[in-house]
């Protein structure tokens, strides 16, 4: 049984250990990038300039700490090759202003203009219809984009009138159930290959994907937007949050290893107590 | 009447589900036109459905402020929040020509000088972002007090969390950057431990329940269109 | 200076609900309600400007693109009506209407997804497992890497064949079949354990991201401000390792465990 002021203590504690980091940054533990970050980033690394990729902005605002860091980093990378985007988000509704402030704010640093190299497609129900139109025509299902302008004109779409055979990569940040479908409905059918970046929540699920190579990378959480960032070269929210994270997970890991040795010696205390009365 | 209420809507489900079952086996442009058409026609059904969610919502507050119900204040911030934002992307008269300077402070997402993308961005998305990160703490919290080795199981999976938690941080990383980085000693870096549990046997696993969830959700597909299944409609009649 | 009004409301209300971990107050019940109501009012923005006013209005009735030609496509009446009709679900006397257009995308649904699923939930899955389809990169590679592979190929398929028998549970675990399902229960506690360290993770992170927009965007004064809160946050902790010093030990219930 946990008392209030062990509960108490143990938010402030965490809290602490969170706040700390922050408030006086160091730089003492490197973030080695991995194999499955590395799929995606060496994936984008080898386009030329002038391919396009999708980039799905598939989460919302509860999920903003982790994805949205990453997708400015996949951003930074994509603009940075010359290569045009188009985004979509098909998770829940707030998504598409994050997707919008996302491409304004990354496009406007490196002087990319909405409509001919970016283009955010707004929020859709009905998950695999949308992926599957997409496959065969984009404009026939998005007539317009996220800011209401018209699509029939605007220049990446003519470029790229649908997925199929078009695009030649397609990256899902997904803050849910959306990698899946994305594999099923968009990537196998449509021929192109598919990395995901999803929440830490999910990570550790979407692995039997990730084996099977049904998706050729994958980005879980916080640490991974963190080691995209310092591929990309430029540190950001994600980079500065790593300190906390490793403190507050020793700090629960040592929760977890106390409480069992709690737990265990009161156990063997009231083995103690019984067995002498007996 | 009672076909209408009960079995056309089963004969709907089937003759729409058995056709777009058909059409995926046949790639003739006609009948994939005929696809492509009801993909959008679904999308276009299932937005007027989400704002059915809108209406259950304010219909039960409105009801909380009719009728004086202990905490209709907060019912009354509730519908002022909502008519604020709906006010702020209402157009009031048209919307200038893009390119012109003009100032105007409505309109939706589009307009990022506007009342709606700034209330979007700071009361919207902080707010959501903040529910969401008290649960650090509930879980916290939980892995405390109930996070127990009684059983092998249990301690299989204890010992399977805290290793991927130091590994997936760059302190547990370091912990073990000694270690060469080949060979059988290079296999006991806190990486690359993670690494071969997350991807042989938790992906095996994970495998495993995504199997299960293929052969549910084909499943449940057939009975829906055998009408089997009608639990999707309702309840009532 | 709209942002820094802004940023000023958005710390404020990020501490109204971050208060919750203390009690159930009035500020959080504010800021609750605040965001349910202007939730809502996005979700109709959402809906009316990207989706039915392009998608169904901009067909059938009213030209939005000021250089194309205008052609109706009266196909299109068919969702517009099929979509009001199931807005009927708000009046209880003609609820049963929405059965149709339930019916409808339900139906489509269930016919779309069969074919999809059998390919990549399933076939791709099952195919992914057996070593011989994983051990295929590594032919005529060295036995450094070979045999490494090798086992990890054959543990893999170890593993997924366990976790299935496990979930067959229309012959009863005992015997052979008991034994392989134990295994298949290991195999799925390192499962849920990566999992939830792996939602370890991410929860910590969600407050992270909170904690940094306090104390890195919200300048000038957020810098100021956490420095308070962290200090704040030291005495309490100081405070309640010196309270339960002085506090009678509470009753130990390890029985409820």
């Amino acid at each position: 049984m946990v008392r209030s002021w062990e509960r108490y203590l143990l938010y402030a504690l965490i809290a602490f250990a969170v706040f700390l980091p922050l408030i006086f940054p160091f730089d003492v533990w490197p973030n080695l990038p991995t194999r499955e970050v590395l799929g995606v980033f060496n994936t984008i690394d080898n386009l030329q300039p002038g391919d396009t990729i999708v980039v799905a902005v598939d989460f919302d605002p509860s999920s903003e700490p982790e994805l949205y860091p990453m997708l400015l980093a996949v951003l930074r990378h994509a603009f940075s090759k010359d290569i045009y985007v188009i985004g979509i988000n098909l998770f829940g509704p707030a998504g598409t202003g994050l997707g919008v402030k996302a491409l304004t704010d990354v496009g406007g640093e490196m002087g990319k203009t909405d409509g001919s190299d970016y283009v955010m497609l707004g929020f859709k129900p009905n998950l695999p219809a949308v992926i599957s139109q997409l496959n065969s025509d984009i404009k026939e299902m998005y007539r317009s984009d996220a800011n209401g302008r018209p699509t029939a004109d605007m220049p990446i779409l003519q470029r790229t009138p649908k997925l199929q055979g078009n695009i030649k990569y397609m990256v899902d940040l997904a803050a849910g159930e959306t990698v899946r479908p994305w594999v099923a409905y968009g990537s196998a059918p449509g021929g192109y290959p598919m990395g995901a970046g999803c929440t830490a929540v999910s990570f550790a699920d979407y692995f039997s994907f990730y084996q099977s190579g049904q998706i050729n990378g994958l980005m879980g959480g916080l640490k991974a937007a963190a080691e995209y960032e310092e591929l990309v070269g430029e540190k950001g929210a994600a980079s500065a949050g790593m300190n906390s994270q490793s403190i507050v997970h020793a700090l629960l890991v040592l929760f977890i290893i106390i409480g069992n040795v709690v737990f265990f010696r009161s156990l063997s205390l009231k083995h103690v107590g019984t067995g002498g009365g007996a | 009447m009672t076909f209408l209420r009960r079995q056309l809507p089963v004969v709907i489900a089937f003759v729409l589900g058995l056709f777009t079952l058909v059409i995926f086996y046949i790639p003739a442009a006609p009948m994939q036109g005929i696809g492509d058409r009801l993909k959008i026609f679904v999308t276009i059904i299932g937005a007027f459905a989400m704002l059915l969610g809108i209406n259950s919502i304010l219909g039960q507050h409105i009801t909380k402020i009719r009728k004086k119900r202990p905490g209709y204040g907060y019912s009354w911030v509730l519908i002022l929040g909502f008519i604020a934002m709906m006010v702020a992307w209402i157009p009031w008269w048209s919307v200038p020509p893009e390119g012109t300077t003009v100032y105007y402070p409505w309109g939706g997402l589009e307009n990022n000088q506007g009342v709606f993308y700034w209330m979007f961005f700071w009361i919207l998305v902080p707010m959501q972002a903040t529910m969401f990160s008290i649960l650090a703490f509930y879980i916290a919290s939980a892995a405390y007090r109930s996070f127990r080795a009684k059983t092998m199981e249990a301690t299989v999976l204890l010992i399977a969390a805290v290793i991927v938690m130091l590994g997936r941080v760059p302190l547990g990383t370091s912990m073990t950057s000694w270690l060469p980085d080949t060979g059988f000693w290079g296999s006991l870096r806190m990486e690359e431990m993670t690494s071969w549990l997350l991807n042989i046997p938790n992906a095996a696993g994970f495998r495993g329940i995504v199997l299960g969830v293929a052969l549910g959700i084909i499943a449940t597909s057939v009975r829906i269109i055998f009408g089997v299944e009608k639990t999707y409609m309702g309840g009532g009649d | 200076m709209a942002a820094f009004i802004g940023t000023w409301i958005a710390a404020g209300l990020t501490l109204m609900i971050l208060s919750f971990l203390y009690k159930d107050n009035p500020f959080f019940r504010f800021a609750e309600h605040l965001y349910v109501g202007v939730a809502n009012a996005y979700i109709v923005w959402l809906v009316w400007a990207t989706i039915v006013l392009p998608d169904f209005i901009g067909r059938v009735f009213v030209n939005l693109d000021p250089n194309g030609a205008f052609t109706p496509d009266y196909w299109f009446l068919i969702p517009g009506i099929l979509g009001l009709i199931m807005l009927t679900r708000m009046v209880p006397a003609i609820e049963w209407m929405s059965r149709w257009a339930l019916a409808f995308v339900v139906g489509w649904g269930a016919g779309f997804v069969i074919g999809p699923v059998l390919n990549s939930y399933l076939l791709a899955q099952v195919y992914a497992s057996f070593p011989w389809v994983n051990m295929q990169p590594y032919l005529g590679a060295p036995a450094a890497e070979y045999v490494p592979a090798l086992i990890n190929a054959i543990i893999l398929f170890i593993c997924v064949v366990t976790v299935l028998v496990y979930f067959f549970f229309s012959y009863e675990h005992k015997g052979v079949i008991g034994g392989t399902a134990k295994i298949g229960i290991w195999v799925l506690m390192v499962a849920f354990g990566a999992s939830f360290g792996s939602t370890v993770m991410a929860r910590i992170s969600l407050f992270i991201g909170r904690a940094r927009f306090l104390v890195q965007d919200a300048e000038p004064a957020g810098h100021a401000f956490s420095i308070l809160l962290t200090l704040g946050l030291l005495i309490a902790i100081i405070a309640a390792v010196i309270a339960r010093r002085s506090l009678p030990p509470a009753e130990e219930s390890d029985s409820a465990e």
